[in-house]
């Protein structure tokens, strides 16, 4: 008998399908997150200190890994990713320290994994430093934990002060906000306080620093912080320490 | 624009995590501002590379989180779309981002009688 209507004919209605709903509860990028924690234990290791330099294009991010292979040498290792060409590895390569390019065939920003494919090509034994040159981009690169102990996004004063709070999934995950070009300042109509100070507003530990690849200034408050510097807590360990804040109990005796 | 890979991240985690069901019926994501995702792009594409990697045609969820903010200079807390806004009481920037970078897989639905 037909469940519709009663009727003698076969149901044209085809009964709804069981569905079975599983929790999960998993961070979407878990995999990533896998693939970054096998890389910081690589890090750890060879006892390196792991840098991911985001910026949008022309910020000056092969520049400033330029001026710091000139400073650091062999104690520099960089890896470097582009969705064409090794022309950014064979610059690094130039001014004296190792460089590995990674060709994301048009992907826009590097992941976990594929920095993991490359890591063995390198020869660690006097690199102190690892620098993760991301494609230069920020908005995709802002998702992806690639195992560093330090986000460092440039912004550089061609780009304007204003830039911080129209990308603020970036500004508020980054440990080290640095201002590149700053020999261009006379020029423009930049004011570093405003972008610090609204980097800040979404990310009050962020350290802010302010260089000049070509005259050098300031490179060496930012070669001692890079190689020295606090390491990342990620956003979301920060978000828990927040909420478990609390006033610490001395216990008497 | 990364969200055909963010899909194919979704799709890949539920594989590991449960093995490849033949048909996905629905996934349910919690998303927030700061996750560095569109919604609307991931919802647009996800239909199609969970069609293509053979899942089906599951609906997407999206469970749309707001940035939670405290004001270090009032103690106040509140909520926005975007932290691009001072403290709606005393104006301050000085403040603490409680949340809203939130980008999790809460569920996931299978049709049972194709459920491997």
């Amino acid at each position: 008998m037909c469940d519709d209507c009663g009727c003698h004919g076969p149901s044209l209605m085809r009964p709804l399908p069981k569905t079975r709903k599983i929790d999960l509860n998993l961070p979407v990028l878990q995999i990533n997150q896998d693939h970054a924690r096998s890389n910081r234990e690589f890090f750890a290791r060879h006892g390196v200190r792991a840098v991911n330099l985001i910026s949008s294009p022309g910020s000056g991010k092969t520049s400033l890994l330029q001026a710091l292979a000139r400073r650091l040498g062999p104690r520099l290792a960089v890896i470097v990713g582009d969705l064409k060409t090794d022309r950014d590895a064979v610059r690094i390569r130039d001014c004296g320290c190792q460089a590995i390019q990674i060709e994301t065939n048009d992907a826009c920003h590097l992941d976990a994994r594929s920095v993991e494919t490359v890591l063995e090509e390198l020869d660690l034994s006097a690199v102190e430093l690892l620098v993760i040159e991301n494609v230069g981009n920020l908005v995709c690169p802002a998702s992806y934990d690639l195992g560093e102990h330090d986000k460092v996004v440039l912004l550089s004063t061609p780009e304007g002060d204003d830039k911080v709070l129209k990308y603020p999934s970036i500004f508020s995950r980054v440990s080290t906000l640095v201002l590149t070009k700053m020999d261009l300042l006379p020029h423009l109509d930049f004011d570093p306080e405003r972008a610090e100070t609204e980097c800040r507003s979404l990310n009050p530990d962020v350290e802010c620093l302010r260089v000049s690849s070509r005259t050098g200034e300031g490179m060496e408050r930012l070669e001692a912080h890079l190689l020295g510097g606090p390491t990342l807590l990620h956003n979301r360990d920060k978000i828990l320490a927040a909420r478990q804040r609390r006033p610490t109990v001395l216990r008497e005796g | 624009m990364h969200e055909v890979s963010i899909a194919e991240s979704i799709l890949d985690l539920i594989e590991r995590q449960l093995g490849r069901p033949r048909e996905l019926s629905e996934v349910a994501i919690r998303l927030g501002p700061l996750s560095g995702v569109s919604a609307d792009s991931l919802d647009f594409c996800f239909p199609t590379v969970a069609f293509h990697k053979g899942f089906g045609s599951p609906i997407l969820t999206l469970e749309r989180t707001l940035v939670t903010i405290r004001c270090d200079a009032c103690g106040t807390t509140y909520h926005l779309p975007d932290p691009i806004s001072p403290c709606p009481s005393c104006h301050s920037w000085h403040r603490t981002i409680l949340g809203g970078d939130e980008f999790e897989l809460l569920s996931a639905t299978l049709s049972e009688e194709n459920h491997v």
